[in-house]
């Protein structure tokens, strides 16, 4: 058996039924890790003790005959944006490079008293800020399928992970697309729950009203399994909703005859790949055979979201990132004399260029004079892009559209051009906007046998739709028909 | 009920404090809750983003001022590169001025409107977020030892930083 191409459910068994242990998949995992990590660099930090301690304990439950719980002994990564208790914590930026957080992010602790073995944390842009996992403090991630393109961003590193069989799952964070895009650049499947949905109590802030976790996985089912153990309201985190949450494995097989999907004329326009259109376009066909009815939808303001994500999210950030202050979080510049002193270079020396460039339009849009202008307008502009989806789900039960317009690009191709940059979160970021939930999954490759994405969008709160059209997808999709 | 581990003991499966895994209350019908009014609005086509001139938005004084109110120092080199970008990308930005938003309210948060008891008003809706004010509620509080652990410097008791001059 190959432990490191187990999905949660067949490794969960297979340490059940004592066919393997907890530890030796583990094991497995680090083993792959150092074969195929330096390459890559999906990892910034294991934590060996930590994952190995879980296992042993997974092992003896299992030794004694008790059921594992759904986790139970299955590797996973974390993104290094969400606080580990005891385990360095970096959020991908120079200036925590030696921070260790005295508590665990609640989507963390949920998973491991579900039996997950924590591997360690995965590389990610500066403060998730980015598209290609090109601003990572420390280094690049490269993609899996081709060592020279980008694995996507910000959880490039959770999806590269999970792409190269160095972990079953790993959590993400999207704020504009940082789980969904990386899904579609690595070949996996990635899924942003609807805004509260899952507790962000230990996330690292980027732009709060924005910041969503959510799981990377191999299968849709996996995504479910994830999603059910981190979703539901925690105290620590005011936002996070106490609306009921759903057994999304148990709704994966319901029948999706009948189902109403929107198509936007919006997400098909130019700048879309051919390889990628087509792909997409047939993903539809398939769909619709499998007794889906395709509806044409609008979503006119579709255009404005790229603009209006970036003020919003920005100003957010300016105001987050106020705190690398050089006092608390373990970086201070040398021979700093006057405190003002301290603060300005402590952060030169720790953030890097796209970190400094948000921060500076972020409080450029909120400084006295131009608030109205900038970010009160995104806000109102916000408005009318929810209101886009609230017509469009009168009518239709989930949307879908293509996760990017391109498949991974090549490193270094739009590094020195941010706004180039920013569009390649164009189908992504209007949901992080609206709120709604979305999945995006493989549904094919370009000429360049490079993996493309499908998104399904869903309302608010109804995760379980668009699992269920994912799912029902991928198993056509598997078996060919 | 405590959450976190101040030890960082992992958790032990099954072993959650009920605080955070707490039950929610029963079901309720979500349903958009902003008037139906319908905006009409032109879509602009599709238009090059590096091509066009470029306004000068920003000088290089506000970009001096504004790393000011940011903390932040900046290279020679990177004010020059931030004068670029930031008037590159507020040049794009503008194509928001093209809506009409006189009649649309902000949308600062989206849980203002999801995820919340329509049934009740105001600040009733969000009840479920409110707890007891408890010394120590959810979490118990870090040990001063604890707290200063990631602290550049301290003297065991405070963190200690360089003199309060003014600039």
């Amino acid at each position: 058996m190959d432990l490191t191409t187990l999905t949660i459910d067949s490794a969960r068994a297979a340490v059940q039924e004592r066919t393997t242990t907890a530890y030796a998949l583990a094991e497995a995992h680090y083993a792959r890790i150092q074969k195929e990590d330096g390459q890559i660099g999906a990892f910034l930090t294991l934590s060996k003790d930590r994952a190995l301690e879980q296992a042993d304990r997974i092992d003896r439950m299992a030794a004694e005959g008790n059921p594992l719980p759904a986790l139970g002994g299955v590797p996973v990564g974390i993104k290094d944006v969400m606080s580990t208790c005891g385990v360095r914590t970096t959020a991908g930026s120079k200036i925590l490079n030696k921070y260790i957080p005295p508590y665990d992010c609640t989507a963390v602790a949920r998973l491991e008293a579900a039996g997950a073995v924590i591997l360690g944390k995965t590389n990610c842009d500066e403060f998730a800020m980015g598209s290609s996992n090109e601003n990572s403090g420390f280094h690049p991630v490269r993609n899996p399928r081709d060592l020279s393109r980008v694995p996507g961003g910000s959880s490039g590193g959770s999806a590269a992970a999970v792409a190269a069989d160095m972990a079953v799952a790993a959590l993400g964070s999207d704020t504009g697309g940082s789980i969904r895009q990386p899904a579609a650049f690595c070949g996996v499947v990635g899924l942003m729950p609807t805004y509260g949905r899952v507790s962000r109590y230990g996330l690292i802030a980027f732009a709060s009203s924005l910041d969503h976790i959510g799981p990377l996985a191999k299968t849709v089912k996996d995504a479910a399994i994830v999603l059910r153990t981190i979703a539901g309201r925690d105290p620590m985190d005011a936002t996070s909703t106490d609306i009921p949450v759903p057994d999304y494995v148990a709704e994966l097989d319901k029948s999706v005859r009948g189902m109403k999907l929107g198509v936007a004329k919006e997400y098909f326009g130019d700048g879309l790949d051919d390889d990628v259109k087509q792909a997409v376009e047939s993903a539809i066909d398939r769909l619709k055979g499998l007794g889906c009815e395709i509806v044409p939808i609008s979503l006119p303001h579709t255009p404005y979201a790229i603009p209006t994500y970036y003020l919003v999210a920005t100003a957010e950030a300016s105001a987050n990132l106020a705190r690398y202050d050089g006092v608390r979080y373990s970086q201070r510049a040398n021979g700093v004399k006057t405190l003002s002193e301290m603060y300005r270079r402590s952060r030169d020396e720790g953030f890097g260029a796209e970190v400094k460039r948000r921060i500076m339009l972020g409080t450029y849009a909120l400084s006295a004079g131009y608030y109205d202008a900038y970010y009160l307008k995104a806000q109102k502009v916000r408005t009318l892009l929810t209101r886009d989806f609230e017509e469009a789900f009168r009518k239709v039960d989930a949307i879908v559209t293509p996760t990017s317009p391109t498949a991974a690009f090549r490193l270094g191709e739009k590094s020195n051009d941010p706004l180039a940059m920013y569009l390649a979160d164009i189908y992504t970021v209007t949901a992080d906007l609206a709120g709604i939930p979305g999945i995006s999954i493989p549904c094919g490759e370009t000429k360049e046998k490079l993996p493309i994405g499908l998104q399904i969008l869903g309302k608010h709160f109804d995760e379980a739709a668009i699992l269920r059209v994912a799912h029902a997808y991928e198993q056509a999709h598997k078996s060919g028909h | 009920m405590l959450v976190g581990d101040a030890n960082c003991r992992p958790w032990l499966p099954g072993t959650l404090p009920r605080s955070i895994v707490t039950q929610p209350r029963a079901c309720r019908e979500l349903s958009s809750c902003l008037p139906r009014k319908q905006t009409q609005t032109s879509v602009r086509p599709e238009r090059s983003l590096r091509g066009g001139n470029i306004l000068m938005k920003v000088s290089e004084k506000d970009v001096a001022y504004v790393a000011d109110l940011a903390n932040l120092e900046l290279t020679a080199e990177e004010r020059a590169g931030m004068l670029r970008d930031l008037n590159s990308i507020l040049d794009y930005v503008e194509m928001l001025k093209e809506l009409d938003t006189s009649d649309v309210p902000p949308m600062a948060q989206v849980s203002d409107r999801y995820g919340v008891d329509e049934s009740r008003q105001g600040s009733e809706r969000f009840s479920y977020a409110t707890r007891d004010d408890a010394i120590e509620g959810l979490r118990k509080s870090l040990t001063q030892d604890r707290a200063l652990e990631n602290a550049p410097d301290s003297d065991g008791t405070f963190f200690r930083v360089p003199k309060v001059i003014e600039r």
